[in-house]
């Protein structure tokens, strides 16, 4: 019973929504799922700082007990709450001047450094593809590869035109064909999985049984 | 459009509904074998003999978006995860990108210690929040698994092309990795490094090889059916249009 009730509303409004989403342009007038898409966004975003505050709670508490790597956890705890206090101050959101600074000078750059590490990684785990496991499909893998890259290198005209149509099929026909059997999957495992959380059979609705 | 995807739902429903009673009523329904979805409870048993810990990346979607349900699927892979190392006292490291699913997962491993009546030893802090940011997660938790001795690496959610950044050190040192994602992109590198990933939706499938439920089991094979029915109309469109010049859709 008291997991019942939140169950039978989660249901009840999840399938709302869905019903709602499906047959709103049928329809005229059903909007009823709009009015509980923003409620979302205000539960959201309540849940939001929720997770920040035990995001805090935990980091606290490692702090006080000096657990392993605690420093680490001061500098998070130290670094949010700044932020917090420079945007509680500058009462312009996340657009504010300081906001902006702090996102483009500090956070942008860390990003971007991290970000350009996946092109070295990539080479050697194509080298270690091939120094580990050269089969057939690791050699298809990389003669793919590098027709890619030739068809996207600009050489001349006479060799460059083959390359590019080489590059073009490859990309529009396999790639694509690939990519989007495997979007269809994916959208068909969502819908089935999403079945499955509106019906209350998967998380969030159910607990396991001991 | 809209009229087809409510009949894609509706049909998909009432699958669901029938193969669920079909089990329930002790007739077997074929599920295609997904190896690493198989080595999963296996390698958390490896984990515990060899004193180490599997570590958990449920990707880096939080529970409040358009890819929530592949982070949801990496969740019903740590329940399982949790389940058993819990009983030996050796529950999973989990690294996220997203404060509520910090709490999320805080609450798997809490979950899984209080089934097994030791709610006393759960430790929070066995859930880490990284960075929302994709490259500094992976490489953050890369770091983390450093530090750690770790004896699986189970990364099983919605990743982009920077899962390279954790997966791929990992890779290097020999230890074994479940990968699978909903990117198509992050999929075509991981492949690279990981054995047997799992492609795709095939991640959706988790709870049904994790837990068996009917209703588990039931979805993954409406799922197949719908694929077919799909597949079917496609072809189907294809030599319509071919011979006659009309488009179906």
């Amino acid at each position: 019973m008291r997991r019942g009730i939140p169950t039978a509303i989660a249901v009840t409004v999840g399938l709302t929504t869905l019903v709602g989403y499906l047959f709103a342009p049928l329809v005229p007038g059903l909007a009823v799922h709009l009015l509980f898409i923003r409620w979302a966004a205000i539960l959201a975003a309540v849940a939001f700082l929720l997770g920040i505050l035990n995001l805090f709670s935990v980091h606290v508490g490692r702090v006080a007990e000096m657990r392993r790597e605690w420093p680490y956890s001061l500098i998070l705890i130290l670094a949010a709450s700044l932020v917090i206090i420079i945007a509680l101050l500058e009462q312009q959101g996340p657009g504010g001047r300081a906001m902006t600074w702090l996102f483009q000078y500090t956070l942008f750059p860390l990003e971007a450094s991290a970000a350009s590490l996946l092109l070295f990684f990539m080479v050697t785990t194509a080298y270690r593809a091939m120094s580990r496991r050269p089969t057939g499909y690791t050699f298809l893998f990389l003669l793919t590869i590098v027709l890619v890259l030739l068809g996207a290198i600009p050489f001349s005209a006479s060799l460059a035109d083959p390359l590019s149509q080489v590059r073009h099929w490859v990309v529009n026909v396999f790639a694509t064909a690939g990519a989007r059997g495997m979007l269809l999957g994916v959208a068909l495992g969502t819908i089935t999985a999403g079945l499955r959380v509106l019906l209350g059979i998967d998380r969030p609705h159910s607990e396991r049984e001991p | 459009m809209a009229l087809v995807g409510a009949l894609i739902v509706l049909v998909t429903i009432v699958l669901i509904l029938l193969f669920t009673r079909r089990i329930q009523s002790g007739r077997p329904v074929h599920v295609r074998a997904i190896p690493s979805l198989a080595s999963l409870p296996s390698l958390a048993g490896k984990a515990v003999e060899s004193g180490q810990t599997v570590h958990v990346s449920m990707g880096t979607a939080g529970v409040n978006d358009n890819r929530t349900i592949a982070t949801l699927a990496g969740l019903a892979v740590l329940d399982e995860l949790a389940d058993k190392g819990c009983v030996y006292g050796s529950p999973p490291l989990v690294t996220v990108a997203d404060p509520l699913l910090a709490a999320a997962a805080q609450d798997s491993l809490r979950q899984a210690f209080a089934r097994h009546s030791r709610a006393d030893e759960h430790d929070p802090t066995r859930v880490e929040m990284v960075s929302p940011q994709p490259a500094i997660y992976a490489l953050g938790a890369s770091s983390r698994l450093e530090a750690d001795a770790t004896a699986a690496n189970v990364m099983i959610g919605s990743f982009d092309t920077e899962a390279l950044l954790l997966a791929g050190p990992v890779a290097q040192k020999g230890i074994p990795q479940v990968f699978g994602s909903d990117n198509p992109q992050a999929m075509a590198l991981l492949v690279a490094v990981v054995d047997n990933p799992i492609i795709g939706e095939e991640i959706f499938a988790a709870p049904a090889y994790l837990q068996g439920r009917p209703a588990h089991l039931a979805s993954l094979a409406a799922e197949d059916w719908v694929r077919l029915g799909i597949v079917a109309l496609v072809l189907l469109s294809v030599l319509v249009h071919t011979l006659l010049g009309v488009s179906l859709f």
